[in-house]
């Protein structure tokens, strides 16, 4: 599915931290939105996933207006998967992954909940871990919870607020390619948060470049995630060095 | 399936224990009518046709003070239990209980205010005080919603506009005692205690009424309990809108809670100490947490107060003041030993 978004503002008091944003993601496109911390990367994400409502402008998904999608259907059509949790949780990673299918039942998991749930614990290789508590797990461990939560809800769209927070090269990216796996398997359109500009140049398809509540550049990671572009957002000095597929930011 | 044959043999070993509760609280007393005279008065109730000789006193005994006061212990607990469990639910938070945000010391208040006014209408003046306790207990609960719907109806800010409401009430309680004369302050002391001695047919209906529409009702939104313990944003994109299912639970756990203690009087630990209890016998998955809180809750009145009025007899030590003293010890086991389940 396809998100536009139209002359978006949206501010927690006074001051707008989106200015007038509009936005264009393909379907099936794996997007990184890049910019400083207070550029309005985890806002965005949170006004697409209606978790705050906008007051100006309009979010459309396949040309439908997001407002016009009852809570429990938009559920089922976007997974979100939150920067924060609660780290004392202390429910099972089973129940947490039935939660994921919330917006289906009504009281009891029926037979097909069950094989949505089984799919995924097996695709994530999670059957060790269905009876130990989120708690228990490692900071990687329990990220990779969160996304398979979002999956049981079958979305088809997922965003997701800053995913490799706090998270070690090597789960970093196993998270990052698990997530260009399950976008090229499942047909899914993904948005993340991130920071790390190499690791989004490397893992996602296309990238968005945000500072002070707009849009500055967008598409391509080896054409946005210019000397230029660092230089004005961030105002940081660097050589961008490609390397393969990657790209290397010298300072 | 493994989880629901675990909580189905859980519900029955419950069951089977509230049985036998019930069972020994009706065959113990500080008046001599023992399981047999007991059984007599059943089996005539019930088979009326097989013509069997019971004693008038032991029917009086069982039918007027001891049946009425079971059903009343268990619909109290079970009341309990299950708004404590609604209330932890909603604000995540496993030390809250309906009494944590004013409600009790509301309708404390209400309660002394009744007494001190005194009515003077003979036979009223106990409906006086029930009414007043209620509505004050009400009251509580709606000033804690005003309250944090100013700053938003967010956990903290429930939790923080309740305890103001609560000292605010026990201030205002405190006066009362303060300027009451002996006979005032002495009603008002034991109606705080908490009892279900003067339980009766109709408070029991009463209260099961209000049950049999609150309970299901919780019950109904047990998955949007269930979401809320990963967050609101979380839960917003399961489809729950956790304002609204907060206000909804707080209101309906109030409602349980007001109409238990207008007849009861303050019974405290019953509704932090049982959600604990099941929530580390089942887990966090409400659909199974909240009858088995009820069933808990059940069991723990009914011992606390068959314990109160045989430990002593013929005095009686209020209900209130036992489950304290059973709950505080075992509350602090569970803080102490806090398995992995516990929150």
């Amino acid at each position: 599915m396809d998100i536009t978004v139209k002359n978006v503002c949206f501010g927690y008091n006074e001051t707008n931290v989106l200015n007038d944003i509009s936005l264009n993601i393909k379907s099936n496109d794996f997007v990184s939105i890049l910019g400083p911390n207070g550029s309005g990367k985890s806002t965005l994400i949170k006004c697409i996933s209606r978790i705050l409502r906008i007051k100006q402008g309009e979010i459309l998904i396949d040309g439908r207006n997001i407002n016009s999608f009852e809570a429990r259907e938009l559920a089922r059509t976007i997974g979100y998967v939150p920067q924060f949790t609660n780290n004392d949780n202390n429910s099972t990673i089973y129940e947490i992954l039935e939660l994921g299918r919330c917006p289906y039942v009504n009281w009891r998991l029926k037979n097909h909940d069950r094989e949505v749930i089984e799919n995924v614990i097996e695709s994530f290789g999670l059957q060790s871990f269905v009876k130990k508590q989120f708690c228990q797990l490692s900071g990687g461990q329990q990220q990779r919870i969160k996304i398979a939560r979002a999956l049981v809800q079958e979305p088809e769209i997922l965003l997701l607020d800053e995913p490799i927070n706090n998270l070690d090269i090597r789960h970093q990216i196993d998270v990052l390619s698990l997530l260009g796996d399950i976008v090229k398997q499942k047909n899914i359109t993904a948005v993340m948060a991130i920071h790390d500009l190499a690791l989004a140049a490397r893992y996602s398809f296309s990238v968005m470049l945000m500072s002070n509540g707009r849009i500055v550049d967008c598409g391509d990671p080896a054409k946005v995630i210019s000397k230029d572009n660092v230089k004005d957002v961030y105002g940081v000095d660097v050589e961008i060095i490609k390397h393969k597929e990657s790209l290397l930011l010298a300072l | 399936m493994e989880s629901l044959f675990k909580n189905f043999s859980l519900y029955i070993i419950l069951t089977l224990l509230l049985l036998v509760c019930i069972i020994v609280s009706a065959a113990v007393g500080t008046a001599s009518v023992d399981i047999g005279d007991i059984t007599d008065v059943v089996i005539a109730i019930l088979f009326p046709f097989l013509k069997t000789e019971a004693s008038e006193f032991a029917h009086t005994v069982f039918v007027e003070l001891r049946f009425p006061r079971i059903l009343m212990a268990i619909l109290g607990g079970m009341g309990f239990a299950v708004s404590g469990t609604a209330m932890q639910g909603i604000l995540r938070n496993p030390l809250v209980s309906p009494f944590t945000i004013g409600i009790s010391a509301a309708a404390g208040f209400g309660a002394s205010l009744a007494i001190i006014l005194d009515v003077g209408v003979i036979g009223a003046a106990d409906w006086f005080v029930v009414i007043n306790a209620f509505f004050f207990a009400l009251l509580a609960a709606f000033l804690v919603f005003c309250i944090s719907k100013f700053k938003g109806i967010y956990a903290a800010n429930i939790i923080l506009a309740g305890i103001a409401v609560m000292y605010f009430f026990s201030a205002f309680t405190s006066l009362l005692q303060y300027i009451a004369n002996d006979n005032q302050l002495k009603g008002i002391v034991h109606w705080m205690f908490g009892s279900l001695s003067i339980a009766s047919y109709q408070n029991v209906v009463i209260v099961g009424g209000v049950l049999l529409v609150c309970i299901p009702l919780i019950m109904k939104n047990a998955w949007g309990l269930n979401a809320l313990g990963e967050g609101d944003e979380t839960a917003i994109t399961l489809g729950i809108n956790p304002g609204r299912l907060r206000i909804l639970m707080l209101t309906l756990s109030s409602a349980i809670t007001a109409i238990i203690i207008c007849f009861t009087g303050i019974i405290g630990f019953i509704c932090l100490v049982a959600p604990h209890i099941a929530r580390l016998l089942t887990g966090n998955d409400h659909r199974f947490l909240i009858p088995l809180s009820g069933l808990i809750g059940a069991l723990l009145l009914l011992a606390a107060d068959t314990i109160g009025r045989t430990i002593l007899s013929p005095v009686e030590i209020p209900v209130g003041i036992v489950t304290s003293f059973i709950g505080v010890p075992l509350f602090l086991w569970l803080v102490i030993t806090k398995k992995n389940r516990m929150n």
